[in-house]
């Protein structure tokens, strides 16, 4: 199954399990999705619970809100990342605010899904990784689920869960195939914990959303050459699992973070600060860090490839770090 | 600002000018959806109307027909900026209009005016005719905060304001007028208000201070999950 119609299946099931879900957003009825995950689904659920909305990210994400606050479950979905930018104030401000500021008494159990990334030619303000700017903030859940499987799982957990989720896609992982369980078994993946997607003893590479399929590739090749690399699959950057991470360092005393946004303040060098601090005397060599180039980034195929973290660059990370002796060559 | 009540149905301020009016048409979406007659009443400033989620709160409030009614405290000062600078427009029944919602300018002085205005407007609501933007008309005695000494105005025009428009005055002067209340009513009802408050302020000046786990309370409703929760607690 694709990884759209995973997501498409997660919200099929929580609306027929509850009433109070509903999804709305810009071109999510009639069109059927940006990214076709709702197709089908104001025709089976009608415009009361499958929401077309204006294109008007500020209101409809503070309307999400307050549909949280009144007693509903609603899965918003924003045409890409980049956009929820002109919704910032009212996820940071309010989402993640008002339960603190009210002294518990409101509860935001809302979903936001978006998806992120670049690789499609989509230029630079449709090709950014933005969810370190909501991950640094406390009130917030943020998760990137990266296979089918996952992202079914967690997305019904994000519907049943109490508090705000920003639920980020890749728009390159849309069309990638999964095993998923048939329709109707019920499942679920929790939302704070990260997978050992490969197990290996020589290095650990953490990654997530699309660079995790990128970095499986790597482990592969890695592993031709005799490098077994230990793949971590983040699946949620905020709670992040340092205690998977920590497991695994004090294992393979080795770290690659493999990620698709920026190098600087950024998830991988929040994460490298974390593992310093809790496991500086396990590691026997500086981390390596994988990322984009630091640049908008282009809208030229050739620029743009250029700009993207590969498997290359994520071998060339790991064989800095691997001595030739450590794995016997 | 920190004031919410689940119980009363009050959903607190909101220290970022006009982010109350998209939250407020979301709960007002949350009445529709399940079919209640609760009617939200959403009170902004001046300052809101600047603001893009003044425009996009009343855009969909209207094709959605959310019961919702929006209140424009106009007091003429979006802390400093003085109304007739910020808006293009003198009132705000052309923004109405430019929304397809009904709009009604209301003398906020006059407490009875305010009354009639409302009250159909919650009723127009309630009966799923969507919302009403009402721009109440008032002026706000004192500076922005308890820091303003507001140089961007007159202490003339502060004094005409508090001489002639005080609405409690006003209000006070219209039921003596009307032979509905006596003076006596009046400073008793006076009294009242005074002992509340003072008790109020007494109550909060012998509360206890937060105690030092209360920090990270309430920062998620499953707060084993909150980050700083899990490291900074161990």
């Amino acid at each position: 199954m694709t990884y759209r119609d995973a997501l498409r299946e997660a919200i099929r099931e929580e609306m027929l399990r509850d009433e109070r879900v509903f999804i709305m957003g810009e071109d999510i009825a009639g069109y059927g999705g940006t990214y076709a995950v709702s197709k089908g689904l104001f025709e089976e659920f009608g415009a009361k619970r499958v929401r077309d909305t204006p294109l008007a990210e500020e209101v409809i994400t503070g309307a999400a809100i307050g549909a949280a606050l009144g007693g509903l479950r609603p899965i918003l979905e924003l045409m890409t990342i980049n956009f929820s930018l002109l919704a910032s104030d009212l996820i940071v401000n309010s989402a993640a605010k008002l339960r603190y500021m009210f002294g518990g008494q409101p509860a935001v159990p809302l979903v936001i899904r978006m998806p992120g990334g670049g690789g499609a030619q989509r230029g630079a303000q449709h090709s950014q990784m933005l969810e370190s700017w909501y991950a640094h903030t406390p009130g917030l859940k943020v998760v990137m689920p990266a296979t089918p499987y996952d992202v079914k799982g967690m997305l019904k957990s994000a519907v049943r869960d109490p508090d705000p989720v920003l639920f980020i896609e890749h728009e390159l992982l849309y069309n990638i195939k999964g095993e998923v369980p048939d329709e109707g078994f019920e499942y679920t993946v929790p939302l704070n914990r990260g997978e050992v997607k490969r197990e290996g003893r020589h290095i650990t590479i953490i990654s997530f959303s699309r660079m995790l399929h990128v970095t499986l590739q790597a482990a592969e090749e890695l592993a031709k050459a005799g490098i077994e690399a230990e793949v971590i699959d983040l699946r949620s950057i905020r709670p992040i699992d340092i205690d998977l991470i920590l497991d695994s360092v004090k294992k393979t005393n080795r770290i690659v973070i493999a990620e698709e946004g920026w190098k600087y303040y950024g998830t991988g060098q929040g994460l490298a600060a974390l593992i310093y601090e809790y496991a500086f005397d396990y590691m026997d060599a500086p981390i390596q860090h994988v990322t984009s180039a630091d640049v908008p980034m282009p809208y030229s195929k050739v620029l743009e490839r250029a700009a993207l973290p590969n498997k290359d660059d994520i071998i060339k990370a790991v064989e800095a770090i691997v001595p030739p002796a450590l794995v016997g060559r | 600002m920190h004031m919410w009540s689940n119980e009363l149905g009050l959903f607190g301020g909101n220290a970022i000018v006009a982010a109350q009016m998209p939250i407020a048409a979301g709960v007002a979406l949350a009445a529709q959806y399940q079919g209640q007659d609760s009617v939200i009443v959403c009170f902004f400033g001046d300052g809101a109307v600047d603001e893009g989620a003044f425009h996009e709160s009343l855009n969909l409030a209207s094709i959605w027909k959310l019961p919702v009614v929006y209140i424009c405290e106009n007091n003429q000062y979006s802390m400093g900026m003085a109304v007739e600078k910020a808006w293009a427009v003198d009132s705000l029944l052309p923004r109405a209009a430019a929304y397809n919602v009904p709009g009604e300018q209301v003398d906020g002085m006059d407490v009875i005016a305010v009354y009639e205005a409302v009250t159909p407007a919650v009723e127009r609501a309630r009966r799923g005719q969507g919302t009403t933007l009402l721009e109440i008309k008032t002026y706000r005695f004192r500076g922005h905060s308890m820091t303003d000494p507001a140089y961007y105005r007159t202490r003339d025009e502060e004094q005409k304001w508090r001489a002639t428009r005080d609405p409690i005055g006003i209000f006070e002067r219209k039921l003596l007028e009307l032979g509905t209340a006596t003076q006596a009513e009046f400073d008793d009802n006076d009294a009242r208000a005074t002992q509340v408050s003072e008790d109020a302020a007494a109550f909060a000046e012998n509360s206890p201070f937060p105690t030092l786990d209360d920090l990270y309370t309430d920062v998620m409703v499953d707060n084993s999950t909150a980050l700083s929760y899990r490291y900074e607690r161990n």
